[in-house]
């Protein structure tokens, strides 16, 4: 592929990263005395988008064949059923 | 390849036998000598210990093997005149080939070791259970042969022995010159024989063996229940060998995807390879929860973490961590015998595979997605919720319909054919038979109701020698007869062929099939007294003697048939798949030499049909592979070279001594020392390694082949993103697990209570500051700035060194607190997740050293930086995966 | 087991006897019958379609196209027996885990290398025997001292792990009196005293219970 294409500027990418951390530093301090569950929620659905940000920009996932994506899915499928088939073996 | 040969073949009958003793023999005498005193030192050791019966039947079995062993590849240096061993010597060869018809061959006979080992135990667990209150064998060497016996048949022998042939014949059917990493396939045999030799060493030490069956269910594993050095050197074995396999399944997919020869699409591939794939991507993700899972219990028993004793975590942890990879490691077994089905029945039925289609789309979108959402049927009676039992109900009677597919289009296929019932045609239904009788008997097991008689009883053990030892085993004997002729060049003795088949088959019902009566009866019980059990255990009993002597008609056959067999004609069976094709005359040709004196010629079993290489000429490393084919094409004698590499066994042999010493740390005298030795060793070869990449030593060049759908993504590449993505598994286990536990815990600290979160901040702010860093070098080298990359890469080190600094801060202080692994769960969690990612940094760092001295050397240029690309690639990852590990301990 | 084909000796058997035996008793008719099916599909094929050794110039056949129905019929058939098999096992599993109403008793079990403890209501416990009422819901809460045990009772098809840490339950009712010698066995692989791990099991009319129990009540 044309090399040029692959370029990007990695400060943006940088400066989301770090600031959805300090989104998710800010929502431990003031919003956790508020309800737990809604600041864990939030906790999670921000590292899900800095996880997603880093894949797709510093791993290159943005500039490969979107086949390689198509069979990421797979270990997501499977990480899926682990997370909730072990988990709901919990509840009673 | 020996349609060449065969010209070839009456003179190499001729040659003369060695007269001088050749420096192998020498070797082999040597080592010789080391075994006896070995085995005096041990006999001497174990003599009036209660485990000294098992011992010495050990001892018994190694020697045996290892006799077999000097018989089988003995054969080539006997049979071959002085030519052969100018240039290379039988050990090196067999030690250092990175060859996979090579491997392939190691991977079998090593198997069949192993196969030896595994039935032996089990000849003694049938021994001792053949009448009751029978006292053969005492509670412990019982539990430990049953449990041996199973790891070592599942895990040593079934499934490599069916990577046996996927070396041997995947690259063939495909037409590919190799697997994609040659050095990692000979990696991947080297642990994999090793694990099992420190499995099989572990009866010697302190506690004997892993003794709680195969499941190792938990807390019975822990010290407190199976105290020693003996089991945790089992566990290590058994953690290196998932390693072997990882690397392994990484090696086949892009081989797979990327090595495929001209012509070969997709919808050219045999059915075998087709199964290889659908194993291989079962394996990639499937075998890193058992290993995060064996890392937990590695941890407990050295480190002290409570993952498997503590309530919160425990037994039912365990079992959904172990199933989860368990079930789908049942059809691992079952998949590539399969595929070795589905190439015998059409060639020996006269008749193409009916619904070949249907039984790819049956296998790939139900029986591989499904096998990971079936695991809970294994637990039905433990208290996990009705409607998670009823669910993981259907969903496992469910995954009994692609089956019925695939044996449906087997039987049409057979019906309105021409079939020749040779061996192999006869060993594939026989193994269809059996399949059908243990498959019903699975819809059984998959019911709850029934559940509460059978589960744990030997209905179970019925059911899965049903479908491992019948429907695994036999396809792959008929794989190994319908192949034989293709690696030997020699056909086998068609009557002997046929008795063993007969044989096999009666003594194996009568084996596994009064089992099916034992409803009541529990798994894995050293003996018993009760009148209406008598019977069937006799029965199996005689059938399991039988069943075991008659394997050796197999093993007779095929050293006899190897030195005296009919020659095999090129396509013996009329066979259509690209393996039985001619070869090239050339097999290799790439610049993957050193020096003339690393040639070496590669051939399957090379029993009478060695290839003289007197006139292969030196080959220049640097020449082009137009350039050695002409040079080397000196009439009809051929030369077949393979890459050879030292660092593979050796690597595998330092980790071995390392785990060994890591093993017997408790004696600090002993254990330090093996574990210097062993890290030292395993330490050099991988610089070697990294020498020998950095100065292009052992390369292969990437051919323009069929890559469909990964048309731009190299093959360096697409085995980062696998390994990624088996990593992914690993993470998404263990955090599971620190979930799972965390939920069942009474008290959690809160945030910013156990971990300051402040200190979080800082090390996550570094780390995630390092991936726009390694960017920022791949940048530079695209560029073509050397020096750019390297300041960049110096920058990502630095960063990447603070944060593991900032971590190891972190541990200190809190081991100044008095707060250890085994101090609570909350603590036994984060020390163990921030130690693997840790880990993975301190990889990282290290690959940056690497990378950092090639750069040095000029190793990088624009046009050539994969390595560097492939670099980021991982780091980031290692980076995504702290952002989750910063979520769970600093905030959430 | 003939005598299960009178219905005057189901009604006489305990509850989760006849549930295990009716589901197991479908199954087993329904995997025979499709084993004899398949395997005797694929004996008929092969005597009938083999051919003498040395026959030579055997072309490839195509692969049967007209056999489609023949395949459709049987995943049809296939699936029809899962669906049966499926709804029979949802019932019965259902069955299990509703304990029926009315008087019962409910016992704590604690599984240790290498033996089993039964704890009553009212204090006292027994190693190694376990004695109930008949006629009466008896249910067993189970739990572990050390490891991963699985208490089973195979006389009365009810089986249940006993895990550290957690609980689980089972109910039986039985309706005729019996002594069983090791009637309580353990069913998962526990250490070198796994395969005398058993308890004998008694059943008693109810007033005799009630004399032995109130006798050892403290």
């Amino acid at each position: 592929m044309d090399e040029e294409k692959r370029r990007f500027n990695p400060i943006p990418v940088w400066l989301a990263v770090l600031a959805s951390t300090a989104i998710q530093i800010a929502s431990v301090y003031k919003l956790r005395q508020y309800s737990v569950v809604a600041t864990d929620t939030l906790i999670l659905l921000v590292g899900a988008f800095e996880v997603t940000l880093i894949g797709a920009y510093f791993m290159h996932l943005k500039f490969e064949q979107k086949s390689l994506l198509a069979v990421a899915l797979i270990p997501i499928f499977i990480v899926g059923a682990m997370v909730f088939g072990i988990l709901a073996s919990i509840v009673r | 390849m020996f349609l060449i040969y065969k010209s070839k073949m009456g003179e190499e009958e001729l040659a003369p036998v060695v007269k001088s003793r050749p420096s192998s023999q020498t070797a082999f005498y040597a080592i010789l000598a080391v075994l006896v005193v070995a085995t005096a030192v041990l006999v001497d050791l174990n003599y009036g210990t209660p485990a000294e019966r098992l011992v010495f039947s050990e001892v018994v079995i190694i020697w045996g093997a290892l006799l077999l062993l000097y018989f089988i590849f003995n054969r080539p240096f006997i049979a071959t005149s002085e030519r052969f061993r100018k240039t290379e010597s039988w050990v090196k060869r067999w030690l250092y080939t990175t060859n996979h018809k090579d491997i392939g061959i190691l991977y079998i006979v090593t198997a069949l070791f192993y196969a030896f080992v595994g039935g032996m135990l089990a000849e003694f667990m049938r021994t001792q259970l053949a009448v009751p209150q029978n006292h053969f064998l005492n509670p412990l060497e019982y539990n430990e042969a049953v449990s041996i016996h199973g790891l070592v048949m599942i895990f040593w022998f079934l499934s490599p022995l069916a990577f046996g042939f996927a070396n041997y014949f995947v690259p063939l059917q495909i037409k590919a010159k190799d697997l994609a990493f040659p050095r990692l396939n000979a990696l991947s045999y080297w642990t994999y024989a090793f694990s099992g030799l420190l499995v099989v060493l572990a009866f010697f030490l302190p506690g004997g063996d892993i003794n709680g069956g195969w499941t190792l269910y938990s807390p019975l594993t822990s010290n407190t229940f199976m105290p020693g050095p003996g089991p945790t050197l089992g566990f290590a074995g058994f953690t290196l060998l998932i390693g072997s396999i990882t690397i392994s399944s990484i090696n086949f997919i892009v081989t797979l995807v990327a090595e495929r020869g001209p012509g070969v699409t997709w919808s050219k591939i045999p059915m075998f390879t087709w199964f290889i794939l659908f194993t291989v991507v079962q394996m990639l993700f499937a075998f890193p929860d058992l290993l995060s899972g064996m890392f937990m219990l590695i941890a407990d028993r050295l480190a002290g973490t409570i993952f498997f004793t503590s309530t919160a975590g425990g037994a039912l942890l365990w079992d959904n961590i172990f199933w989860f990879f368990g079930h789908p490691e049942v059809y691992i077994v079952l998949l590539p015998a399969f595929g070795a089905i589905c190439e015998v029945l059409p060639v020996f039925a006269r008749k193409r595979l009916f619904g070949k289609n249907a039984i790819l789309v049956a296998t790939f979108a139900l029986v591989v997605p499904f096998s990971f959402l079936v695991w809970g049927h294994h637990m039905f009676t433990t208290p996990i919720p009705p409607t998670e039992k009823m669910a993981f109900m259907v969903s496992t009677m469910g995954i009994s319909l692609p089956f019925d597919v695939i044996v449906i289009a087997w039987l049409i296929t057979i019906t309105g054919g021409s079939l020749r019932l040779k061996t192999p045609f006869l060993f594939a239904l026989a193994s269809i038979v059996v399949f059908i009788i243990g498959g019903i008997a699975g819809v059984f097991l998959a019911s709850v109701p029934l559940d509460m008689l059978f589960r744990g009883s030997y209905f179970v053990v019925a059911h899965f020698h049903y479908v491992m030892v019948g429907a695994s085993v036999f396809g792959l004997f008929a794989a190994f007869y319908y192949w034989f002729p293709k690696m030997t060049g020699r056909m086998y003795n068609e009557f002997l062929g046929k008795l063993h088949f007969a044989l096999s088959m009666i003594s194996f019902n009568l084996l596994y099939f009064p089992m099916y009566f034992l409803m009541d009866m529990p798994r894995r019980i050293v003996t018993y007294n009760v009148p209406s059990w008598t019977l069937p255990n006799l029965l199996a009993t005689i059938g399991g003697y039988i069943f075991g002597a008659v394997q050796f008609i197999l093993v007779a056959n095929f050293i006899q048939s190897m030195r005296n067999g009919a020659p095999a004609p090129a396509n013996p069976w009329d066979a259509d798949t690209p393996e039985w094709e001619p070869e090239q005359v050339l097999e290799e040709v790439n610049g993957g030499f050193t020096t003339p004196a690393k040639i070496t010629p590669s051939l399957g079993l090379g029993v009478g049909n060695s290839p003289p290489i007197a006139k292969a000429p030196a080959v220049d490393a640097l020449r082009s592979a137009q350039q050695a084919a002409t040079t080397t094409q000196a009439g009809p004698s051929v030369v077949v070279r393979h890459h050879v590499s030292t660092r593979p066994i050796v690597l595998s042999g330092g980790i071995s001594i390392a785990l060994l010493g890591l093993a017997m740390l408790q004696y600090a005298y002993l254990g330090l020392p093996i574990l210097a030795i062993g890290a030292t060793i395993a330490v050099m070869s991988i610089v070697g390694w990294a020498w020998d990449d950095m100065n292009s030593v052992f390369r292969i060049p990437e051919g323009i082949t069929e890559k469909w759908p990964f048309t731009q993504v190299s093959r360096l590449k697409l085995g980062m993103w696998s390994l990624i993505f088996s990593d992914v598994i690993l993470f998404a286990t263990i955090l599971t697990g620190d979930a799972y536990i965390r939920i069942n815990s009474p008290t959690w600290p809160a945030p910013n209570t156990l971990h300051p979160i402040v200190l979080g901040t800082i090390s996550t702010f570094i780390l995630l500051s390092s991936s726009p860093a390694a960017y920022m070098a791949l940048d530079s080298i695209r560029k073509g700035s050397t020096r750019g990359m390297l300041s960049w890469l110096g920058v990502t080190l630095a960063l990447g060194a603070i944060f593991d600094g900032f971590e190891f801060y972190e541990w200190w202080q809190l081991f100044s607190q008095h707060m250890y692994p085994s101090t609570s769960n909350a603590l036994t969690t984060y020390f163990f997740t921030v130690g693997i990612h840790a880990t993975h940094v301190l990889i990282g760092l290290l690959v940056m050293v690497y990378l950092i001295i090639k750069g040095l050397r000029g190793g990088f240029t624009k046009s050539n930086h994969e390595a560097v690309e492939m670099f980021g690639i991982y780091w980031s990852f290692v980076d995504a995966l702290w952002v989750f590990i910063f979520a769970f301990f600093f905030l959430l | 087991m003939s005598h299960y084909l009178t219905l005057s000796a189901w009604v006489l058997q305990p509850p989760t006897v006849v549930n295990f035996l009716s589901e197991y008793n479908l199954f087993l008719v329904l995997g025979i019958g499709a084993a004899v099916l398949t395997i005797g599909w694929l004996v008929y094929a092969t005597v009938k379609y083999r051919v003498k050794d040395g026959s030579k110039d055997l072309e490839m056949k195509p692969s049967g196209k007209n056999d489609n129905l023949r395949a459709w019929l049987t995943a049809v058939i296939t699936i029809g027996i899962l669906a049966v098999a499926l709804i029979t096992a949802v019932q019965a599993t259902q069955f299990l885990y509703n304990a029926p109403p009315g008087p019962d008793l409910v016992i704590t079990v604690y599984g240790f290398q290498w033996g089993w403890n039964f704890t009553y209501p009212n204090g006292y416990s027994d190693i190694g025997h376990l004695i109930v009422p008949a006629n009466t819901t008896i249910i067993l809460n189970i739990t572990s001292k050390d490891v991963f045990h699985t208490l089973g009772i195979p006389s009365l098809y009810v089986k249940g792990d006993a895990i550290p840490g957690q609980w689980t339950s089972l109910w039986f009712k039985v309706t005729q009196t019996e002594n069983i010698t090791d009637g309580i066995r353990c069913y998962e692989l526990c250490g070198i005293g796994h395969y005398d791990m058993v308890a004998n099991l008694s059943v008693v009319p109810q007033a005799q219970f009630q004399e032995w129990y109130s006798s050892v009540s403290k």
